[in-house]
């Protein structure tokens, strides 16, 4: 189990997280989401132990990984930017790692044919989503329990998200996953649970399923096409008219449809299922 | 560590190998331009000039030790490396120290490739006529003087945030350890212990030949210049606790070092900050001394490089105040020393 105690970390001035504290249980796919620049990857550097935080503690397994000399080897981190160095072939990164980590060399084979890669390609003459994919493999061979995965779909092309996704499936219940991504349809396919960062607070965390049907959205038919008035309450997040057409999101246990429009004014209401991108996005305070 | 070490030594012994061979090479080109000046026997009249040729091999592995710096030390200050070496499960005091120990690992490796690449050229030349004393006082000592300045400039490489900065950190910082023993000696202020610590280098390489070839020779001719040899070991002795004491508390900070700030500016306080001003200030006092009408031009080209250093230090020409005052003070205060002396003088 990850526990994340009260961390604060600051960049000079910015103070990108602010006393975040969250429980991540074993087996579970967390997705860690919100825009650019709000602190995903901080947090998954500071729960690698690449980071140092202002205060609180990271204890994984109830063992602290930002005060320790002896850093756990059931944590891998992937970076959003993986590193590689000059001639530097596949087969030469995992052994870089075997040093530190239980390597299974066999289900590194495999993962490679899986994506197919050679052990012997180069690294700095492969693409950015083959390199990850090379990461992968080495992530899910590693032996470790908790595999911290930053962006990790960007650059993979939809055979290879496939491929991640089945591995993903196939070890789910001996590791946890804690991901970040700016796709929200990859997320929402695979994560149990997620937090949304937004302004160094988790603005929105919990079981997807859960926290989507918080939320509504309607289609609404009006009975003329004259822009109606709305009257903006709290738990009303969208609200689009086109023609006769109206769109709204709200949260129900705050506000009523018709508490926002007269009934006069539609002729029916229809309930449509609410992606977890819309989620995101009107969660944000933008547009779904 | 001890796997990591033996990863290390399995994927860079290539790398070891290449370095080894260079440095002989270059070895090997010096003792061949000074063939006509080596020692060939005791009782002739050829000598080792001095410096001697030999001291080629300790220049040079010195050289090789900070490059080994750079190699072994680059990734700790590589933006792009950092998440992948400070993830994995091996803490950053072990991290640190083994770079560290396979770093010394390297020196000894390449430089005893390179010696005796020399060596053997020496034995061909001198049709076997060597002293083994010699030799091998002077391939430790070699040795020792690089593992010193690896561990020197280890500590000074690290305090930078980028590759680019560690290396001119390692520079600047030779620069000012040799003006300032410039201004020292040149006052006459603890002569004996204000030289570089290569200066110890050279009495090394005295000791070394007179401990080994008879006495009345001709190489009594290379007595150096200081003869209390106490001094010579309380400045070998400061230097080294010097660099002892630099790296140890660079292993005790790469504990808590804010990982974020690697690829930023340098600011850190023992890097431009300390040795521009320094340079600047016994710089311009030495020249003002040795120069003549010389001094104006000299004195405008230190000024122009402490603003150089800072740009690159700042990345911009946008200086702030506290660059230029770190400029402009110590340049004024050598004046204020030089128009104190001179008063005092006549």
């Amino acid at each position: 189990m990850i526990n994340i105690q009260k961390i604060n970390k600051s960049f000079d001035e910015h103070h990108v997280l602010k006393d975040i504290s969250l429980s991540i249980k074993e087996g579970s796919v967390f997705g860690i989401i919100g825009v650019n620049g709000s602190g995903k990857s901080t947090l998954l550097r500071l729960m690698s132990g690449v980071l140092l935080p202002d205060s609180g503690d990271i204890l994984v397994d109830d063992q602290s990984v930002c005060h320790t000399n002896n850093k756990p080897t059931h944590i891998f981190y992937l970076s959003d930017q993986p590193a590689y160095t000059f001639q530097m072939t596949l087969h030469e990164l995992m052994s870089f790692y075997q040093v530190f980590y239980p390597m299974d060399v066999t289900l590194f084979g495999e993962i490679l044919k899986r994506f197919n890669l050679d052990k012997d390609m180069v690294l700095s003459k492969i693409s950015k989503g083959l390199r990850r994919q090379c990461y992968i493999a080495i992530a899910f061979a590693s032996g470790a329990k908790y595999l911290l995965l930053d962006e990790v779909f960007d650059g993979l092309d939809p055979v290879a998200r496939l491929t991640f996704k089945q591995l993903m499936v196939e070890q789910l219940g001996e590791k946890t996953f804690i991901l970040t991504s700016h796709s929200l349809r990859e997320l929402e396919d695979i994560c149990d649970a997620f937090g949304m960062i937004d302004e160094g607070y988790f603005k929105r965390y919990g079981e997807i399923d859960a926290e989507i049907q918080k939320l509504k959205k309607f289609q609404v038919i009006l009975k003329d096409t004259h822009t109606i008035d709305i009257v903006n309450r709290q738990g009303l997040y969208l609200h689009e008219q086109d023609g006769r057409i109206l769109t709204l999101i709200i949260e129900p246990e705050k506000t009523k449809i018709h508490e926002i429009i007269r009934p006069d004014d539609y002729h029916v209401v229809d309930e449509l299922p609410l992606s977890f991108e819309e989620y995101f996005l009107v969660s944000q305070g933008g547009h779904a | 560590m001890r796997r990591y070490l033996i990863y290390l030594l399995k994927t860079k012994w290539l790398q070891t190998l290449i370095l080894g061979l260079i440095v002989g090479l270059f070895f090997m080109i010096y003792l061949i331009s000074f063939s006509g000046e080596f020692y060939v026997d005791y009782g002739t009249q050829e000598m080792i000039e001095y410096p001697s040729a030999l001291i080629a091999y300790a220049v040079l592995v010195i050289m090789l030790g900070i490059v080994i710096v750079f190699l072994r030390f680059a990734s700790l200050r590589n933006p792009k490396e950092v998440d992948l070496y400070y993830a994995i499960p091996f803490s950053r005091k072990k991290l640190l120290l083994t770079h560290y120990i396979f770093g010394l690992a390297q020196i000894l490796m390449a430089g005893s490739i390179a010696f005796f690449m020399g060596f053997l050229y020496f034995v061909m030349y001198t049709h076997g006529s060597y002293r083994e004393g010699y030799v091998i006082l002077y391939y430790v000592s070699g040795l020792l003087y690089s593992g010193f300045a690896f561990t020197l400039f280890s500590a000074v490489f690290l305090r930078a945030k980028t590759v680019v900065d560690g290396i001119v950190f390692v520079i600047l910082l030779n620069v000012m350890l040799f003006v300032c023993s410039l201004f020292f000696m040149q006052f006459e202020i603890m002569p004996d212990f204000a030289v570089i610590p290569y200066y110890g280098m050279h009495v090394l390489t005295v000791v070394t030949l007179n401990a080994s070839i008879p006495a009345g020779t001709v190489l009594d001719l290379l007595q150096p210049s200081i003869s209390e040899w106490w001094s010579f070991g309380i400045n070998m002795g400061l230097y080294y606790a010097l660099a002892g004491l630099a790296f140890f508390l660079t292993y005790r900070h790469i504990h808590i070092e804010k990982t974020e700030s690697i690829g930023d500016i340098s600011t850190d306080a023992v890097g431009y900050r300390l040795m521009i001003p320094c340079i600047i200030l016994f710089g311009t006092i030495y020249f003002y001394q040795d120069t003549g009408n010389l001094f104006y031009v000299l004195a405008l080209f230190l000024l122009m490089s402490g603003f150089i250093g800072y740009f690159i230090m700042r990345r911009s020409f946008k200086l702030h105040w506290i660059d230029v005052i770190l400029v402009l003070l110590p340049f004024f205060t050598s004046i204020l020393f030089i128009m104190i002396v001179e008063h005092f003088s006549s």
